[in-house]
């Protein structure tokens, strides 16, 4: 290999950039005025919408069409907290801080307008459109990680924006249940590089390549599709069947670089070590085409844990390619060091593949992709 | 579709109208939503399944009402009832067939799927995918009467799924967990997790799915093995203990297939003609090890799940959570 640096940092950063998220209110989805104005001055976690049953009072002084302090005569009966409603005349107001008999609001909510109220007109605490839309927002809190809002409304599910695990709010913490976000590959972004009979389907949202088996000889099926502009940064992830396959040291399916006008590859792919051991490994290898592996051959291999799904980040930062992966889609290891992005190729094609199965066996190979997700600066 | 909410929306019939009439016309649909949502004239709730000018179209005498004639210039209120409550809960969380999933656009939707492998979130303007998730049919210990040479082993209920769980021995002992085998045609799924040792260098069963001629005492496994590599097998047992054969036809030997430790698929189908048994990691995509006569080897009247701990030395126990059983 020529020469070689660990760029691992720089992926990260380069992800960082690509795929963070703006800090953002909490309740990203139905974020209400109040959350936005009063980010600073009130806890996160208690901004979820509140109700209680027979809050009914009246204004202790009379207020204009721009107060945002709001006196009644008595605070019992409504939520001591909030967010809630209010309706006073004709207005509806949101009520985000109770203090005392004061409440602070946002004013003229949900289509009514703001007007001016005397002193003594009824205050009372209604559900409202508004109020059940921002309910139904609190039951599942879409935000990146490093913006979720505390634990602290059971029941609650936390939905992340971007990496991360799918989590339930007991009520204190965050608990989390191992479920990714999953962008799966749209067949149609791909095209073929040798098919044959090999095929593509969509099952539950899976892009699912089978490729044929035969007596001897490798073939690999690849579907490509244009290398986005340099720097990027590929994550993919893949669950497989996998018999033994026909030569041993290349691997049976993964992701793919490409050089269109050589028609040369470079595969990043799983297979059987021929080993002691005989368990999974990476291989990276290098195909003068489809069928042929080339002179320089399997570039290196290395065990893999027997959990899918299997992960893959690879990056072109513009100078490198490089190579990680991951036992958990969240934790990236470098494979091996960088290698110069004109290295046996210069690959304008990105992809993945799988390479045919030994027909003595009767089951063939079938590698179900579950998220291909490019970033770029 | 959907449950609507608008606040503050009321008006009145424009004319009475008797217990029966679907089309209720009022004086202004003004800040009434377009359907589906409620309304109260009277002491009867009627749930408005559309909107045309100012004609609504309604089911009567909803939750626990009763249908009566209303008279002309009746108020009519849009009102928040529990029914409307219960409908926009089900708004919120669909669960169908992955195939039925409605189109997104009601943003903080779940979609939980019967038969898919994702967790979906509408976003308000596509569906999120998050997984993998399978919708799981566990099974319980109680479910399976008969134990077939437990010795030290045991089979527990465990937050949901049965956890079987075998003292290690120094040579092949297979334990069985049983029921009585199901009139066919009949497809039994099931998902596994092993808790395995890999210490075991040998050809036997280590866990999964299994059937029994109980006068012969004969047992057909279908699971993962240990050995140099972990894999799936299809092996005989002449007996619990007895000698061992590969079955015929199983994919080259069974020996040729990665098992990955964690969950772990396997479908078993009497058609009534045949005994096919194949195996999957993703639970979707389903590869056929092997296709039976109905009385190949034996002549089931029993099916379960069965682990083996044939470990040398002091090794721990391997035991195997069955995670989903589900008969179709």
């Amino acid at each position: 290999m020529g020469t070689v640096r660990n760029t691992q940092q720089n992926v990260e950063v380069l992800f960082a950039a690509a795929f963070s998220t703006p800090a953002r209110a909490w309740n990203e989805t139905g974020t209400s005025a109040a959350t936005l104005l009063e980010s600073a001055g009130h806890e996160r976690a208690r901004r979820y919408e509140r109700f209680a049953n027979g809050g009914l009072s009246a204004l202790s002084a009379g207020i204009d069409d721009a107060d945002t302090e709001v006196s009644v005569d008595t605070a019992v009966g409504f939520p001591t907290e909030g967010n809630f409603r209010i309706l006073v005349d004709s207005e509806i107001m949101l009520v985000y801080r109770v203090a005392g008999e004061v409440f602070k609001v946002v004013r003229g909510q949900e289509g009514t307008a703001a007007v001016s109220h005397d002193a003594a007109a009824n205050v009372n605490h209604i559900l409202t459109a508004g109020a059940l839309a921002a309910r139904d927002s609190d039951e599942a809190v879409r935000n990146g990680i490093a913006n979720r809002d505390a634990a602290g409304q059971a029941g609650r599910l936390y939905i992340p924006s971007k990496g991360g695990f799918v989590s339930q709010d007991n009520g204190t913490i965050w608990n989390m249940m191992p479920y990714w976000r999953f962008v799966p590959p749209v067949i149609g972004d791909f095209t073929w590089v040798n098919q044959g009979s090999a095929t593509v389907t969509d099952r539950k949202g899976m892009m699912v390549l089978e490729p044929p088996t035969a007596a001897s000889g490798d073939s690999l099926r690849l579907l490509v599709k244009t290398a986005p502009s340099t720097p990027y940064a590929i994550m993919v992830a893949m669950i497989a069947q996998d018999p033994t396959g026909i030569s041993s040291y290349a691997g049976q399916y993964g992701i793919c670089w490409r050089e269109s006008g050589s028609g040369k590859i470079i595969t990043f792919g799983l297979g059987r070590a021929t080993d002691t051991y005989l368990v999974k490994k990476w291989f990276h290898t290098q195909w003068t085409n489809y069928t042929t592996v080339a002179g320089g051959g399997q570039i290196s291999s290395k065990y893999v844990s027997l959990n899918w799904p299997y992960w893959v980040r690879f990056s072109d930062d513009g100078t490198y390619r490089t190579v990680e992966v991951s036992g958990d889609g969240v934790t990236w290891q470098l494979y091996e060091a960088a290698e110069s992005r004109t290295t046996f190729i210069t690959a304008d094609q990105v992809g993945v593949f799988a390479n045919q199965s030994l027909s003595t066996i009767t089951v063939k190979r079938v590698v179900s992709f579950l998220h291909w997700e490019e970033g770029r600066l | 579709m959907a449950e609507q909410f608008k606040n503050l929306a009321s008006t009145q019939l424009n004319g009475g109208i008797d217990d029966s009439t679907t089309t209720v016309t009022v004086d202004s649909a003004m800040g009434f939503a377009g359907g589906n949502f409620r309304i109260r004239i009277d002491d009867e709730i009627m749930k408005v399944t559309g909107v045309s000018g100012l004609d609504f179209t309604v089911a009567r005498h909803q939750e626990g009402t009763s249908a009566a004639s209303h008279a002309d210039n009746a108020p009519v209120y849009h009102i928040l009832t529990a029914g409307a409550f219960d409908a926009h809960q089900d708004d919120l969380v669909v669960r169908d067939a992955y195939a039925s999933k409605p189109s997104a656009g009601v943003a903080g939707r779940l979609f939980l799927p019967t038969d898919g492998v994702f967790l979906e979130h509408d976003n308000g303007s596509t569906w999120e995918k998050f997984g993998p998730i399978w919708p799981m049919t566990p099974p319980q210990v109680s479910d399976f009467p008969t134990w077939v040479n437990q010795g030290a082993s045991t089979a527990v209920d465990n937050k949901g799924a049965i956890f079987l769980s075998a003292a290690p021995v120094g040579s092949a002992n297979i334990r069985a967990l049983l029921k009585s085998y199901p009139t066919p045609p009949f497809t039994i799924e099931m998902a596994f997790i092993p808790v395995v040792h890999l210490q075991y260098d040998g050809s036997s069963i280590v866990g999964g799915l299994c059937i029994r001629e109980s006068s012969s005492g004969k047992l057909q496994t279908y699971g993962w093995c240990g050995g140099t590599y972990p894999r799936s097998a299809g092996l005989n047992y002449s007996s619990p203990t007895g000698s061992t054969s590969a079955i015929t036809g199983w994919s080259a030997s069974g020996l040729n297939m990665h098992f990955c430790t964690n969950l772990t698929w396997i479908k078993y189908v009497d058609n009534s003609s045949n005994r096919i048994i194949s195996i999957s990691s993703d639970g979707v995509s389903w590869l056929q090890m092997v296709s039976l006569g109905l009385t190949d080897y034996l002549t089931p009247d029993q099916i379960g799940f069965c682990v083996n701990n044939e470990v040398t030395g002091t090794e721990a126990s391997s035991g195997i959570t069955i995670l989903h059983w589900k008969q179709s």
